[in-house]
């Protein structure tokens, strides 16, 4: 998903700078930065590895980590002119689907998780009703 | 469909006893049982030397760490001589379900749940610790909450 997603950014970026092409360098580029999105998010995300942690903290790491990860591809193999006003476009670019992704997922889980929580209030309450006090 | 309790209080009674009188044993009274049998399941549990005989009902969850397990009350942290999967057993048929592959939750202690990037399920516990349901068991958890 990560790297369809690079995919389809360079598509709609390359529109408005006139990219006519995906160079073969550039998809092993979106490749690796698609398996870093998974390694980070798998550290943060799947309680394996970090397993005591806040949501918003891990959002935050996450967030720190993948945007200096794309910074280094970024520089490294000069996706952009090395000037301030590129390199703030593309952090604009980068904190604007960011933030729009997780706000996206942040509506879901919240949605979800009222569904989720009724049930467990109807668990609860099922038991309730069952149990002897002492 | 309404239940009639009955409590009755004698000094000649030795023990407590309950008697479940029904119709038919439907899914209704196994699930009584089940709480009944939950009740009654008491752990023991060593801290600082001692040992303590603590109710299953007031455990949040159990975890296996560095091959030993201990089990979380809302104040205290127990060590217990059983393995992760012989405290599951003991308390199956309650409210314990298994959220990953170190940690059994109870139910009834978790004060809010939030699904979370991967399938996994973040759960909220009434000591304010969160616990993360695992992609693998997530699936048990929604079939037993009829999600």
């Amino acid at each position: 998903m990560a790297f369809t997603g690079c995919v389809i950014l360079y598509v709609v970026v390359g529109m408005f700078f006139g990219f006519s092409a995906l160079t073969f360098g550039l998809v092993w580029q979106f490749l690796a930065v698609s398996l870093i999105c998974a390694g980070l998010q798998f550290i943060f995300f799947s309680g394996q590895v970090i397993k005591k942690l806040r949501y918003v903290w891990r959002s935050a790491f996450f967030f720190v980590c993948f945007y200096l990860a794309l910074t280094a591809f970024a520089i490294g193999f000069a996706w952009f002119p090395f000037k301030i006003s590129s390199f703030l476009i593309f952090t604009l670019i980068f904190f604007v689907i960011f933030f729009i992704l997780l706000g996206v997922f942040e509506v879901y889980f919240r949605i979800t998780g009222t569904r989720y929580n009724q049930q467990l209030d109807a668990y609860k309450e099922s038991n309730a009703n069952y149990s002897l006090k002492r | 469909m309404p239940v009639k309790i009955v409590i009755e209080e004698d000094n000649n009674y030795g023990e407590t006893e309950v008697v479940l009188r029904c119709k038919r044993a439907d899914e209704e009274v196994l699930r009584m049982l089940a709480v009944l049998r939950a009740f009654e399941k008491r752990l023991t549990g060593a801290k600082d030397g001692r040992t303590f005989v603590v109710e299953a009902s007031e455990v949040l969850y159990a975890e296996s760490v560095d091959r030993r397990t201990f089990f979380y009350t809302k104040a205290d942290v127990f060590e217990t001589p059983l393995r992760l999967y012989e405290l599951e057993e003991r308390l199956a048929d309650g409210s314990f379900f298994r959220a990953s592959k170190a940690c059994i939750a109870n139910l009834q202690k978790v004060e809010s749940l939030r699904p979370s990037f991967g399938g996994r399920i973040e759960l909220r516990m009434e000591n304010g610790e969160e616990l993360l349901v695992s992609r693998q068991y997530a699936p048990d958890l929604k079939r037993k909450l009829e999600l």
